[in-house]
């Protein structure tokens, strides 16, 4: 039998408890519609960046194709990374600190950090089309794997750039942390990402997008581990 | 004298001594180097000039064998000694190869009395008109080898490494201590996480910092060893590249305690750094090298510690090394978080 008083009440802890999470994603996105200069200077960057490939290598081959597109990856995600605590100031901090919990703060990041993420994955698969349409992959496998990928990096974006905020919080700092701790994520996946094109199913790569999910799963264990311990103080 | 404190650095002294001396002093095991010509026909008479590593021909009997990959035998007829290292073999090839096709492959087995046997696997090619194989095994059966065994302990002669061999035992090795080192850090620094005391933090950067000692020697030793083996110092072989990325995210790690001034933060964030460092590399070193092709074993593939890279005569050296080098590590690391003590202590005082 089910008790619907109980059933309405879980319903009202779960909806309590995701408020904060709630409230702080919805600040992160009207903080990028206020500043929506941000989002389209990364465009620009895209487009730009697109454009260049297409000029100076015509059609490159697969594997050019599938390292150029990562690549572009890992500078947006560079990008990214470094605006995702800028705010997050000492004296920012004390205040935000009383407000919400640490870890829903983190956790409001990594969201948004992924949704950001997935979005440039669309956006350089378009503009890849657009400029360099070099590639036949289904588009629905292809963002399969982005979004298994975004798992992992948006933790390590979040994670990399809180570290940044608490020591130097500038944006050399933060590449220096983010490129040597994302390298065996982004590994894995351009190693999937050259089977896809090379016209495997993403099913049939399963060996490879368990490794990934496995490390995936390492990074967000090890992330909630360790971020309670480093806002301890 | 405090004894505890003293023994097991005695115990890794000795490791040293017995893993320098016996690694570079015990000798390579006879092997054949070449043979010429490397291709034959049956039922025509064939000179094979056979040049040899560390043999001393000249002393002893040597008897010369052909034999097919089912163990079917024929014994050279004469054989001439050039010196130490080459020797001249003739041999009567029969009519018929006791094989079901017409181009197969052979193995030579030189056998001294002085030297012990060694064998060239699959070197010779010999070549049929037409096939019988009654009558070739019936011709080639007539050998029964005797081969003499030696008593002395030698390591493995293995065609392209040479001497090189022995850098297994440092090599490998430094890498073992590296792994060994940074697993004691990451315990060092969830201590710290979770104790908030001081030492455990500085105990882990000066692991690190040996780590990093080590894992730079690995890859110095690695690049000596690829010169002598690929012909180049550094290749695009995944293992070798995902091993110097490894060593970023410790520059990285580094970089990070250099950019934070005070202690405790510096201790909490580098520490924090720390585990996720180890997780980024264990998936570098490990995994990614076996969804590629490697040249290294272990990966893309190659055996790694079995019978063809590793025999008993390295085992008895190699083991002692990687325990030596471990031992080694905790020692220097000891030094460097004593000394990071006194500097903090002094920096105590004058502030």
């Amino acid at each position: 039998m089910i008790n619907p008083s109980g059933l309405i009440m879980q319903q009202q802890i779960t909806f309590v408890f995701m408020l904060p999470l709630l409230a702080l994603l919805s600040k992160e996105f009207r903080n990028e519609w206020r500043n929506f200069y941000q989002l389209g200077g990364l465009l620009a960057f895209l487009a730009g960046e697109c454009y260049l490939i297409y000029f100076f290598t015509g059609k490159p081959e697969l594997r050019q194709w599938n390292l150029l597109y990562w690549l572009t990856y890992l500078f947006l995600s560079f990008f990214i990374g470094s605006r995702v605590y800028d705010e997050d100031q000492t004296r920012y901090r004390v205040i935000v600190h009383q407000l919400v919990h640490p870890i829903d703060l983190f956790l409001s990041k990594v969201i948004y950090v992924f949704f950001l993420l997935s979005t440039v994955n669309v956006l350089i698969w378009l503009m890849f089309a657009l400029f360099i349409p070099s590639v036949h992959v289904a588009l629905g496998q292809w963002l399969m794997l982005c979004v298994l990928l975004n798992l992992g990096m948006s933790v390590l974006i979040a994670f990399s750039s809180l570290l940044n905020a608490y020591a130097k919080n500038n944006t050399l700092f933060l590449t220096v942390l983010i490129l040597p701790l994302s390298f065996p994520l982004l590994g894995m996946t351009f190693q999937t990402a050259n089977s896809l094109l090379e016209g495997q199913q993403f099913f049939g790569e399963l060996s490879k997008i368990r490794l990934i999910a496995g490390t995936d799963l390492m990074i967000v264990a090890l992330a909630f581990f360790v971020i309670p311990q480093i806002v301890r103080s | 004298m405090n004894w505890k404190y003293w023994c097991w650095k005695l115990v890794t002294i000795v490791i040293f001594i017995y893993v320098f001396s016996a690694g570079l002093l015990i000798p390579l095991k006879p092997g054949i180097e070449e043979i010429l010509p490397s291709r034959g026909r049956a039922g025509e008479k064939l000179g094979l000039q056979i040049k040899a590593y560390n043999t001393s021909f000249t002393k002893g009997s040597i008897e010369v064998f052909i034999k097919s990959r089912d163990s079917f035998w024929i014994k050279t007829k004469d054989l001439n000694i050039a010196d130490d290292r080459t020797l001249s073999a003739n041999f009567n090839v029969p009519n018929f190869l006791p094989d079901a096709s017409s181009l197969s492959q052979y193995s030579i087995i030189v056998s001294s009395s002085y030297d012990g046997a060694f064998v060239i696997p699959g070197k010779l090619i010999l070549s049929q008109d037409s096939v019988n194989l009654t009558e070739a095994q019936r011709l080639w059966s007539g050998v029964d080898p005797q081969f003499a065994s030696l008593s002395k302990m030698k390591f493995p002669y293995r065609n392209i490494l040479y001497e090189t061999i022995r850098n297994t035992f440092f090599h490998v090795s430094l890498w073992f201590a590296m792994f060994a080192l940074l697993g004691a850090s990451v315990y060092h620094s969830y201590k710290y996480l979770s104790t908030n005391h001081l030492d455990h933090d500085m105990k882990a950067y000066a692991q690190v910092r040996t780590a990093i000692l080590f894992g730079l020697l690995g890859l110095a030793t690695g690049s000596l060893w690829a010169r002598f083996t690929w012909g180049s110092w550094w290749t695009n072989d995944v293992k070798l590249n995902m091993a110097a990325l490894s060593m970023l995210i410790y520059a990285a790690y580094l970089i990070l305690r250099a950019g934070i001034s005070e202690i405790d933060r510096k201790a909490r964030i580098s520490a924090a750094f720390n585990v996720f460092a180890l997780i980024a590399i264990v998936p570098l070193i490990f995994i990614l090298p076996r969804l590629t092709d490697s040249l290294h074993p272990g990966n893309g593939g190659n055996p790694a510690f079995g019978s063809e890279d590793m025999d008993n005569s390295l085992r008895k050296v190699f083991y002692p090394a990687v325990t030596g080098f471990i031992m080694l590590g905790f020692w220097l690391s000891g030094l460097l978080y004593r000394a990071e003590k006194l500097h903090l202590r002094i920096e105590d005082r004058l502030t």
